[in-house]
């Protein structure tokens, strides 16, 4: 009887908001229903977020779906922003809480498995990279070499794979990850280089 | 370890890259080494970057297009079941203004309704005590201000075409439209009877 429809159009960039917004500006119009602003922004941060929480879950299928996930959430409360630091720091900071908690809840499933000895454990599951073309031998080299660096980080603590994934592969700044994991400068710092030390011994072969 | 040395590696996990590194690093192997080893790392790892799906932004179009649907109903529903409530209540309302208007001429009243069917049915069913529910049926007339005139051509006309006319307890359905005028014109009413008034939402 009653039937309603809705449709939503993200236009494509055009010149009428150049690119050259600042990130700010950018959410302030998304907040006031701009769709080409978000579409500039997710532009402008798919990549690292996808990147991120990869590095993080070592799965990309679920990665990209908490990207999805953070965005959603940046679209939602674009109306309620406040520029307090920078764009990046709060993007980040949804991402990250979306990941703990996925590295949370996937050990606490792990913890279920365990007690239950019938059930297929997260420990079996092979290391989801993104999907290729049939490899050539230095490809395949490449691809043992990124299985290595994925096992290497999956190993670490989750909160040294925080801040070296934000410092290594992000290339974030101590302060800006400190404003993101809500630490000190100094405690950063020093997980860094725990994390690193760490990876350098897992990976000294490739190095 | 030299106290330089721990300077110069705090230097490097900092990432702060100078010549006093590369100054001491050419003299010092162990520090070389460690320089070398981080670098290693930090190559490594950035080696292994994934790049977004390529269809990332239209699952994330579909998402926020699914996230809107879902929140829209829930506040069209509360919306429709106030404006039906209203709706309601002033057609009860008018309808029991109507019935109090009338009580006096009934009891006086000498003239019988202009066709000659009406004046059949007048007698043939008497009113009853309820104040809502009037078992005699004459010339009901529904006025409807907005597009729904189409809709209501479809309803029987009663007033016209006795013989069609459906059982005196049947109601009438007034289609109601969120937003449209007033539905029900109670001043046309006259000297017409409802037996009552169900209010229904398209
Ligand atoms: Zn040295």
């Amino acid at each position: 009887m009653c039937s309603l429809s809705y449709s939503i159009e993200l236009a494509p960039a055009t010149a009428e908001l150049p690119e050259q917004l600042t990130d700010h500006e950018l959410v302030e119009a998304v907040g006031k229903g701009d769709e080409t602003a978000f579409e500039i922004l997710v532009n402008r941060y798919k990549g690292q977020i996808v990147n991120f929480i990869y590095q993080m879950l070592q799965d990309y299928d679920r990665a990209a779906e908490l990207a999805q996930e953070t965005f959603l959430k940046v679209y939602i409360s674009a109306r309620k922003y406040r520029a307090e630091h920078s764009f990046s720091t709060y993007i980040y900071r949804i991402a990250s809480n979306l990941a703990i908690s996925e590295l949370r809840y996937r050990r606490r499933r792990r913890w279920i498995s365990l007690l239950n000895p019938f059930g297929n454990s997260e420990e079996e599951k092979p290391l989801d990279v993104p999907d290729k073309a049939p490899l050539q031998d230095e490809e395949l080299i490449d691809d043992e070499r990124r299985r290595a660096v994925s096992r290497a980080i999956k190993s670490l603590p989750e909160k040294y794979r925080l801040t070296l994934v934000l410092r290594d592969v992000e290339g974030l700044s101590y302060d800006e990850i400190a404003r993101i994991t809500g630490l000190s400068e100094g405690t950063v710092k020093s997980r860094i280089n725990r994390a690193r030390n760490l990876l350098r011994e897992k990976l000294q072969q490739y190095i | 370890m030299r106290q330089t040395c721990k300077q110069i590696r705090t230097q490097i996990d900092e990432g702060c890259y100078n010549t006093a590194i590369e100054t001491h690093c050419s003299s010092c192997i162990e520090c070389a080494s460690y320089l070398r080893q981080i670098e290693g790392v930090k190559q490594l790892i950035a080696s292994c970057r994934v790049a977004a799906p390529a269809d990332f932004n239209a699952r994330l179009r579909r998402q926020i297009a699914a996230r809107k649907a879902e929140k829209l109903p829930l506040t069209w529903n509360w919306k429709l079941a106030i404006a039906s409530l209203i709706v309601l209540l002033l057609s009860i309302s008018s309808h029991k203004y109507w019935l109090e208007q009338r009580q006096p001429s009934t009891k006086n009243q000498t003239t019988a309704p202009s066709s000659t069917w009406a004046a059949e049915t007048q007698t043939k069913y008497a009113e009853t005590k309820t104040q809502y529910e009037l078992k005699e049926i004459t010339t009901p007339i529904v006025t409807v201000t907005t597009g729904l005139e189409d809709h209501l051509k479809q309803l029987p006309r009663r007033s016209r075409k006795p013989q069609q006319a459906l059982d005196k307890n049947a109601p009438i359905i007034i289609p109601v439209v969120i937003g449209a005028q007033p539905i029900l014109d109670t001043s046309t009413l006259g000297e017409s009877e409802l037996s009552s008034v169900t209010v229904v939402i398209f």
